[in-house]
This record gives structure tokens, sequence and C-alpha cells, in this order.
């Protein structure tokens, strides 16, 4: 799996390829999301194009939020479509990630974060 | 078993056979009874020549024998008409009598049991309480002695019973029923042996019948006896009676134990074994059995006594396929509480009964009325209240009707829409005001809803911190474990609550009761689907384009289908991940079955032994990875079940259609 990466100001964005992140794929995206989990980046995974996450799925994306926020980083998501939005709400992550509707505004949203700071 | 014919009744049997005796050439030849004197006596006439006869065997009769004769066929026709009604109007109200006198010999004995215990703990006096509670029970048939008798040193002395005769008897001298009491068990003995090669003077040597119960201490040992006996067969010692007097029997039992009780009290010990008591009369009169197979409803229910018992009671009654049931929570502690608790369960029964001699069935608010009249100012007099809710869950009809007195209200979760709400009625608890006007809410139910009545002792569990338990972590546990059913349900409520208490005290009784109303099979052809998958992840995405296909094609809508994918892939992984050690071979076989208002999926796969309820908890915080799968099958099924045949894990996933 290769993620296509771009880079706006300090903040890298990855679309999330396919339409599924599940048991079937979340090893492959951890190995190639793992380059961007470097200490303090900022990271935004675009998840507009899937239409199926699963318990797998989702522990890949903890465990990246994990090693950024361990390392003084931090990961925001976005696109979230209404099933994956919903499996995050049943398991009550959308209190543990940052969900953003666009890719635009999680990009303000770290903005805001850096004024802030 | 036979009853007596109450007096009343007999006058009506006698009345209407003489009239028959009035047609003519009709013979009624009534043989046995001696209490028909008026009509034939002595031994049975011969059967009469040349004419047609017609025999009854009285059930309510013992030994009595009725016989029509007649020369011709309509005479007799009429004649047999005439005693088949009033025959099967006896048989009503016998029924009616007996179970009125039983409702109200139990009132009876417990407030007796009430007042009573209240004297002896004031004047210690035990044998004075057993002789009013003995008496009480005598007086209930004529004609019955009574003898209460403690074991002591190897031999029995009488207590109560035999005012001027001996006090002291061998266990040999209760003939047949020595074996059954000495082995803790209550019998009737209608044909008592010859007691003339006997020495003692005792009591019973004239008895035609005996019955006894045993009286036992809280370890379970026959400390002694009730022995009853009569002289004549007027009545017979039938199944009612023998309750009743194992009912009283273990009322002895238990002033016996308060008596003995009280003067441990005294070393200390008071508090460690007044829990015992409680328990045992919470165990034994406070709680109600849920009823099984009833169609459309799972009931569950359970209670655990704390250190300090307070009053929890709860009762099911089945009406057809609609049942009731009462929950409620008396204000205070210990044994006083309790039996509180069990005099107003038992003062609903009542209320029940009576109001059902009206020939329908009758209404919450009505029985809540009725049982809240004769409640209210015995409550007020002795300064304590009760909460109740009384509750009537009719699947067919689709009504939920309920009248909440100051209760904890009734949590509902339900599965069509995913909504998690408290029906909550606001009439206050009996005993609190002298108004017995109450208001019955009615609320629509169906298939997929969970139903969860509790007392406040669950929500208001503290742990070491002092932080309360809580509506909202129970609505998330009826959330999570309602596609289980009630029974699992409620073993996981007991256990989370346990769990968040952790070594902080149980302070309150804890009792709960879980309704499920299933999904209706219908009489529908249910569509059928079968595939099998190898056991790899590479096989995910073939699964649910098959899944998509059988839940479109039955009009799914788009968020249940997305809960069906979710439940299907994570039960699929677990195959794939647990299934088996090292390779897996064995191919996981899936059916669907499409019903009328439900789609079921079921997952087979052989493997080692899985219980989804034996993987803990996800953590909700993001600090650990894994632990989500379970959650996600318990969470998007409706109805879930899992089983094992053999080397095969089975698991079953079911949801509705649509959330109408």
């Amino acid at each position: 799996m290769e993620l296509s990466v771009e880079k706006i100001g300090d903040v890298s964005v990855a679309v999330v390829p396919g339409e599924t992140l599940d048991a079937g794929s979340a090893k492959d995206f951890k190995a190639a999301a793992a380059p961007l989990l470097t200490p303090g980046a900022k990271v935004i995974f675009d998840l507009s194009g899937l239409r199926f996450v699963d318990s797998s799925g989702l522990g890949a994306l903890l465990s990246c939020l994990r090693q950024l926020n361990a390392a003084g980083g931090d990961l925001k998501l976005c696109g979230t479509s209404k099933p994956v939005r919903a499996l995050f709400e049943l398991v009550r992550m959308h209190r543990v990630f940052e969900l953003c509707n666009t890719k635009e505004d999680a990009v303000r949203a770290f903005g805001a974060q850096n004024a802030q700071a | 078993m036979q009853s007596p014919v109450p007096k009343a009744l007999r006058g009506k049997l006698l009345k209407s056979l003489a009239a028959l005796k009035s047609v003519p050439g009709l013979v009624v030849d009534v043989a046995g009874a001696d209490w028909t004197d008026t009509l034939v006596r002595g031994a049975p006439l011969p059967e009469p020549a040349g004419l047609s006869t017609q025999h009854f065997t009285i059930e309510e009769i013992p030994d009595a024998q009725l016989r029509l004769s007649a020369p011709a066929g309509m005479a007799l026709e009429l004649a047999e008409i005439t005693v088949r009604a009033v025959l099967d109007r006896l048989e009503v109200e016998r029924r009616e009598e007996s179970l009125l006198d039983e409702l109200g010999a139990n009132w009876e004995s417990l407030e007796a049991l009430y007042e009573i215990s209240t004297d002896v703990l004031r004047f210690g006096d035990v044998n004075s309480a057993l002789k009013r509670l003995i008496a009480r029970f005598v007086s209930l048939q004529e004609g019955v002695q009574a003898s209460l008798m403690l074991g002591r040193h190897g031999r029995l002395e009488q207590i109560v019973g035999g005012e001027a005769g001996p006090t002291h008897f061998d266990w040999t001298d209760l003939g047949p029923v020595e074996t059954p009491i000495r082995e803790s068990r209550a019998t009737v003995v209608t044909n008592p042996p010859d007691w003339s090669a006997v020495a003692a003077e005792i009591p019973w040597r004239s008895a035609t019948m005996l019955a006894a119960a045993p009286l036992t201490s809280r370890r379970q040992k026959v400390i002694g006896l009730v022995l009853v006996w009569r002289e004549d067969r007027r009545f017979i010692f039938d199944a009612p009676f023998s309750r009743l007097l194992e009912a009283i029997s273990y009322q002895a039992s238990m002033l016996l134990e308060s008596d003995r009780l009280n003067r441990a009290m005294r070393e200390n010990e008071r508090l460690a074994q007044e829990i015992e008591i409680a328990s045992s009369i919470q165990q034994t009169l406070l709680m109600g059995n849920p009823p099984v197979g009833v169609p459309m409803l799972e009931i569950a229910a359970c209670s655990a006594a704390s250190q300090q018992i307070d009053g929890d009671f709860h009762d099911f009654l089945r009406h057809g396929d609609a049942v009731d049931v009462l929950v409620g929570d008396v204000m205070g502690k210990g044994v006083a509480a309790a039996l509180l608790g069990a005099a107003t369960k038992s003062q609903f029964l009542r209320a029940i009964a009576n109001l059902s001699l009206r020939g329908t069935t009758p209404s919450p608010v009505d029985i809540v009325r009725r049982a809240a009249a004769r409640l209210t100012m015995r409550l007020i007099a002795v300064e304590r209240f009760v909460t109740v809710c009384y509750a009537r869950f009719d699947p067919p009809n689709g009504t939920l009707e309920f009248v909440d007195c100051g209760h904890t209200g009734i949590l509902l979760h339900r599965k069509r829409t995913g909504e998690t709400m408290f029906l909550r009625g606001d009439d206050l608890p009996l005993g609190v005001s002298t108004k017995i006007d109450f208001e019955q809410h009615t609320a629509a139910i169906g298939p997929g809803d969970t139903f969860l009545l509790f007392s406040d002792g669950v929500t208001e569990t503290r742990n070491t911190a002092g932080d309360l338990f809580g509506e909202e972590r129970l609505m998330e546990a009826v959330e999570t474990w309602s596609s289980l059913g009630p029974a699992v349900l409620l073993r996981q409520i007991k256990k989370v609550a346990e769990e968040f208490r952790g070594a902080a005290p149980q302070s309150d009784d804890f009792t709960c009761v879980a309704l499920r109303i299933r999904a209706e099979k219908g009489d529908d052809i249910p569509e059928r689907h079968a595939t099998e998958f190898s056991c790899d992840l590479g096989q995910l995405e073939t699964l649910r384009i098959w899944l998509n296909k059988i839940a479109q094609d039955a009009g799914v809508d788009a968020d249940r289908l997305t809960r069906l994918e979710s439940a299907c892939q994570e039960a699929l992984v677990n195959c794939v991940r647990h299934g088996s050690p090292g390779e897996c071979k064995h191919p996981v076989y899936l059916d669907a079955t499409v019903y009328k208002t439900y789609l079921k999926l079921e997952l087979r796969h052989e493997g080692p032994a899985f219980d989804p309820l034996s993987i803990p908890p996800p953590s909700f915080d993001g600090s650990r990875d894994g632990g989500f799968g379970t959650f996600i099958i318990m969470r998007c099924s409706d109805e879930l079940q899992y089983h094992r045949d053999g080397e095969m894990n089975i698991i079953s996933i079911s949801l509705f259609r649509g959330s109408q």
C-alpha cells in the first residue's frame, strides 16, 4: 500500500487508499504510514475514499495517534463517510480522534492550534 | 387431594338435590357423606329395577356417591344437567374460597409475624408469640388440634398445645410422622396406626388423620415440629392446608430463630445473624419466579441481598400472553423492612385475586389502587413507605401499561431505533400520602425492545471513591449486552456493577428484572442463502459483497446494512484469528435467512471454544488498539446468540429489516 502525501505548510495530508480499512489491510496501512510518524509531526489522514472500517482498521488509526501523541505530534482525521462515522461513534472514538469534515477544516484546525500556542 | 365442602356450599348442594326429589319417578340417592342425612341415610339403596341410572362421583365430597335413577330418559337427563351445573358452580366457588383463604391467611400470618416479631424483640417472650401464631392457624379450620414441639435432650418438649396432658414425648410417639420429620419433610397421614400399644398418654391417640411440618434452624437442622390432627373425617388435610402448615412452621422457625438471635444480640452477633434471616426471607418471600414459555417474551430476574437487607421485592403474573411485573422497595433496612416487603407483595396478590373474581383482568391502576387502599394507612401508622412499579407487558397488543409510585422507572432500549430512554410516572410512594389516586401510563412496545426494572441499589452502587454507578452506566450496559438476551444482560450488569464497586461494601439490595420482546417468526416462508468462505482475511471483501446483495434485496436500510456488515466482518475475523492455532484450514459456513421482519445470519466454524463474554471490554480512551471486535458484534446485532455444537462455534446474528 502506498499513501499519497501532500504537504500543506508543516502539515502532512495523507490520503488513505481503497474503500476499506480492515483486518485485511490494516497491517499494510500501518507500514505505509510509519514514515509519517516522526517526532512533532502534524498529520491528517484523509478518509474520504473509505466506505468501511472495522475494529482492526480502527486499531491501526489508534496506534498512529498514540505514536504521534507520544512524540509531541498530532493526528486529525477528515472526510469520514456516514458508515465510517457511525462506527467511530459506536465505539466512542469520535471523542478520542479529532474528526474534521474536510481536509481544509483539518489544516485550519492545526493553524488555530499554532495561533493559540 | 380432596378438600372439604364449606358449610355454605353444602347447603346449596342439598337444596338443589332436595328440589330434584320432587321430580316424579326420580330417585336421588346420596351415600357415604355423613352430613346428607336429610336426604338419604345409611347404606346405598339397591339398584332400582327397570330404571335408567346415572352415577356421579362428587369430587368435593370425599367418599360420597350420588345416584340418580328414573324410568324415562327425559327426567334423568334434566336431573343430570341440574346436578352437573350445581357441581360445576360448587367447584368454582370452592376454588375461589380456598384461594382467598390462602391469601388471607398468608396476609394475616405475615401481619401476625410482623407484630409478634416486634413483641419478641420488646418482651423476649417467644413462647407466647408461638402460641398466638398456632392459635391463629388452628382457627382457620374447625376441629383441628395442634401441638408445637421442640427437640431437647433426645426427647420432644411440647411448647404449644395440650395444656393438661404431659409436656414431654418420645420421638417414637410420633408414629408414622417421625421419619419424614427427622428427614425435614412435611407429611400428611390419613390412616394413622392403632396407638393403643403406645404407653404414653399422647394427645393425638384418637386422631383420624395427622399432618406435620418440621421446624428448622438456619442451618437447615430439624429442631422440632408442628403437629396437627383431627379426630373426625369431616375435612381432609389437602394441598392448600399442607402449604399453610408449612408456611406456619416456617414462620415459627423464624420466630424461634429471631428469639435465638435476640439473645445472641447481647453477645454482639446481632448484625450478621439478622442478615441471614433477612436473606432467607428475601429469597423465599420477597422474590418471585419469572414465567417461562411466554411467546414473544423472555424474562430474567436477579437479586443480591446487601449486608443490611432493605426489603426489595418482585413478582410476576401471567395473563395469557401478557405478563405483569411488580417490583418494589421498602424504606428502611433489616428484618422489619423485609417483612413489610413481603406483606406489601401479598397485599398486591390479594388485590389481584379479589379483582379477578369479577371475571375480567384488572388494569394495573385498579390493582395499585386496591392494594394502596389496604396498605396506605398501615404504612403511615408504622411510619414507613414503599416504592412500587406495576407494569403489564402485552406484546401481542404492542402495549406496556404501568403505574410508577416513586420507583426507579423502566429503562427501555429499542433495538429497532437504537434509542435508550426511561419511562417514568410521577406518583408518590405508598405510605407517603393518603391520596390513593394513581396515573396509569401506556407506551407502545415491539420486537427488539429490552426493558429493565431495578431497585435504587443498582444505580446507587458506590465505588471506593464514593462515586455512584449511575443511570448512564446502566444505560450503556443495556445497550451493550441486550442483544444477548435478559439472562446474560443481568449477569453482565451485576458483573460490571461489582467491578465498579471494587472493595467498597454493598450497602443496598441489588435487584433487577429484565424483559425482551422477541422478533416474531411469523407465518411467512423464510428465504435462505448459504455459502462458505475459506478461513483467510482476503475473503472479507467477498463476504461483504455477498451480504450486501442479500440485505439490499431484503430492503434493509443503509444504516442497518452497515451494522450487519460490521457485525459479520468482526465475527469472521474472529474465526480467522482465534479459530484455530497456526494455519486455519476449516472453512467458515455462512447461512443467511430472510424472515418477514428480520434477517438472521449464522456463522459456523470449527475451532477452539470462543465465548464473546470472556473478552475484556475495550478501553474507550484510545489507550489500547484491540478489544473492539466483540463489542462491535454485540452492539451491532439486534439479537446475538453464541453456542457450541461439538467442535463447532456457532454465532447467530439477527437484525430487524427496518425500524418499524
